[in-house]
């Protein structure tokens, strides 16, 4: 018995009551950030504002700006589902990974890129690519100081994986049915520069570099992010309450009355069956360094909500600025997102998306194999594999239970 | 593989015993080759010496979450369609019950000696070996009371096929036979007798 139930069930219900009440206090709130949302008409006072925190000491401000002139829109604007392209090509990646462990035979990490095409508008058969890696020499494995590298890098790497996987096959279909959408799972925003990544600035090279050749097939780039936790909304809503002189690093530490509240939250009311957003961008330290690479290469984002009807499913979807100036070709990925949200039933998700995700995942059934095959390898060079003991009496407590037969 | 084997090929061994065994095969193969109460064989020695002889019984298309939710939405578009069944590996599973055995030039209607192994290549019987195979009738018994087989009508259906087998010169007496067979075997149970014979009943024009 690993969860005694019946220890856990009163927290449970002190959680749903908890719960409750928060909901309770967050409708004022939320009733206040709606009222400030449709006031926000005035698109000069929202790009001084945001000018003034951009061009003074201020650092600490998070949150949304519109697009750049001349292609911004009202942050209260709201696009209806626009008109459907009659062919396509969406070009779908996901990763997955198995990470380091010191309790196995042997080091190693692998990283499963899933490469999903569908051909909108065409009786094709979609394509369906995967491309493993095996990670197992010290380069690999170690950091700059010789230490085993940590999870973090590993996904940073997968992430990475995933896009130069998106931009070589994006590549490769260029000639194919435009709108070339490439859809990225997650946000397109990468934060490169933690300590705890291991040789950061060349990962951050190499997605740059992905970057680079998706702006060159003039693909339509996009991070589908279901879900989202983001505030730049919120952020901003509290930003334009504040008057000139309380415009400071203090103030924007939090989001006043508004703390608490997401995005999603406001578009969930505001939008209604396949309607968008507003593009904003995102006022951040990372987004200001991509927009130094180029500012083709600056990340904004549109709030979708992607339910044909009744209770709305709100997604972020995050675009490059050389995707965003283009009105048609936001039209075209809005309207093909809708209907990739629409293939599964009640899930509203694309079905490239999930489709690469299939494709890329590895279960711990294929994990298991994989070490396997491993210690064959291993015991074919003469070398004795063997697990820790702390992962080989794991399994001796967790295994199947027998029961005692008489036999006759 | 030949492209003849390749066309009469059913699918490969999932699991077995020796009364019977369930095969699998993708589900953009299914075709005229997966019909229930076809008769099939497998081999049962390494050097192809023996087959075991038996007959589909079932054939199930198994399900997963993301084909539910695909049955939910209200349009399922062609490439949707073409992906789920060419790209995922939706498998179909095909139950087979043994109704006899091949060993070099011997037919045995009996249960096999031995189960085929893993992923051995199932393949449709030829009109020649059906022919063979049905030209006695002890595997009645056996389908007749296999517990976990659909078996009057299995058997009515494989007595069908058999018959396509023969010339048609043969085919009405080889039906007559059947039935003959089948009211020694069924006499206690005359509703039962009643009901298969009328499921192999020759059409007039079979004589």
């Amino acid at each position: 018995m690993a969860l005694e139930f019946n220890k856990v069930i009163d927290q449970v219900q002190r959680m749903g009551r908890y719960l409750g009440k928060l909901s309770l206090s967050q409708s004022d709130r939320l009733a206040a950030a709606l009222e400030r949302f449709y006031a926000a008409t005035d698109l000069d006072a929202i790009h001084a504002r945001i000018e003034l925190v951009r061009n003074s000491s201020i650092s600490g401000y998070r949150g949304a700006a519109p697009l750049p002139k001349p292609y911004s829109e009202f942050i209260c604007g709201i696009g209806e589902p626009p008109p459907m392209p009659e062919r396509a090509t969406l070009i779908a990646a996901d990763g997955s990974q198995i990470y380091p462990d010191h309790h196995i035979a042997a080091l190693y990490y692998l990283i499963n890129i899933g490469v999903y095409t569908y051909h909108h508008g065409q009786p094709r058969l979609p394509e369906q690519v995967t491309a493993p890696e095996l990670a197992y020499s010290d380069s690999k494995l170690e950091d700059e100081d010789g230490r085993t590298i940590n999870n973090q890098t590993v996904n940073m790497r997968r992430s990475v994986e995933e896009m130069r996987s998106l931009a070589r096959h994006t590549w490769d279909l260029r000639e194919e049915a435009r709108p070339l959408v490439a859809i990225h799972d997650g946000t397109l925003l990468k934060f490169f520069g933690g300590i705890e990544i291991a040789y950061a600035k060349q990962v951050e090279r190499d997605y740059m570099d992905a970057l680079q050749q998706l702006h060159d097939t003039g693909a339509i780039l996009c991070g589908y992010v279901d879900n989202p936790r983001s505030t730049y909304l919120i952020s901003l809503l509290h930003l334009m309450s504040l008057a000139d002189d309380e415009v400071n690093d203090l103030n924007l530490k939090t989001n006043g009355e508004l703390e608490g509240l997401t995005d999603v939250q406001i578009f969930a009311r505001v939008l209604g069956p396949g309607q968008r957003s507003a593009l904003m961008t995102q006022n951040s330290p990372q987004n200001a360094e991509y927009h130094r690479r180029s500012a083709d290469f600056e990340i904004a984002s549109f709030y979708v909500n992607v339910a044909p009807a009744g209770r709305a499913a709100i997604a972020r979807v995050d675009v490059p600025l050389w995707a965003a100036r283009e009105p048609a070709a936001i039209d075209a990925l809005h309207a093909l997102l809708l209907h990739q949200c629409s293939i599964q039933g009640r899930r509203h998700y694309p079905y490239a998306l999930t489709r690469a995700d299939e494709l890329a995942v590895v279960s711990s059934a294929e994990r298991d194999q994989l070490n396997q095959l491993i210690n064959v390898e291993m015991r074919n060079n003469k070398l004795h594999p063997e697990a820790s003991n702390k992962l080989q009496t794991k399994y001796l407590a967790r295994g199947e239970r027998r029961q005692h037969r008489l036999r006759g | 593989m030949s492209v003849q084997e390749e066309r009469e090929m059913v699918g490969r061994v999932l699991r077995a015993s020796t009364t019977g065994f369930d095969c699998g095969t993708r589900g953009s193969r299914i075709d005229e080759r997966h019909t229930f109460g076809s008769f099939v064989k497998v081999p049962i020695a390494d050097d192809f010496s023996a087959f075991a002889i038996g007959l589909i019984y079932a054939i199930r298309i198994e399900d997963d979450p993301l084909a539910r939710e695909l049955v939910m939405a209200s349009i399922i578009d062609n490439s949707v369609l073409l992906d789920q069944r060419e790209n995922r590996m939706v498998p179909i599973e095909i139950a087979v019950i043994n109704v006899g055995y091949t060993s070099g030039a011997d037919v045995v209607q009996a249960l096999p000696p031995r189960p085929p192994l893993s992923l051995s290549e199932v393949q449709l019987c030829s009109t020649d070996e059906i022919y063979y195979f049905t030209r006695r009738f002890d595997y009645f018994r056996v389908v007749l009371s296999a517990s976990e087989v659909p078996s009057d009508e299995l058997l009515a259906a494989a007595v069908r096929t058999a018959a396509w087998a023969y010339p048609e010169s043969e085919r009405y007496n080889f039906l007559v036979h059947c039935g003959r067979q089948l009211a020694n075997l069924l006499s206690h149970d005359l509703k039962r007798l009643s009901r298969v014979l009328a499921l192999i009943k020759p059409d007039t024009n079979v004589q």
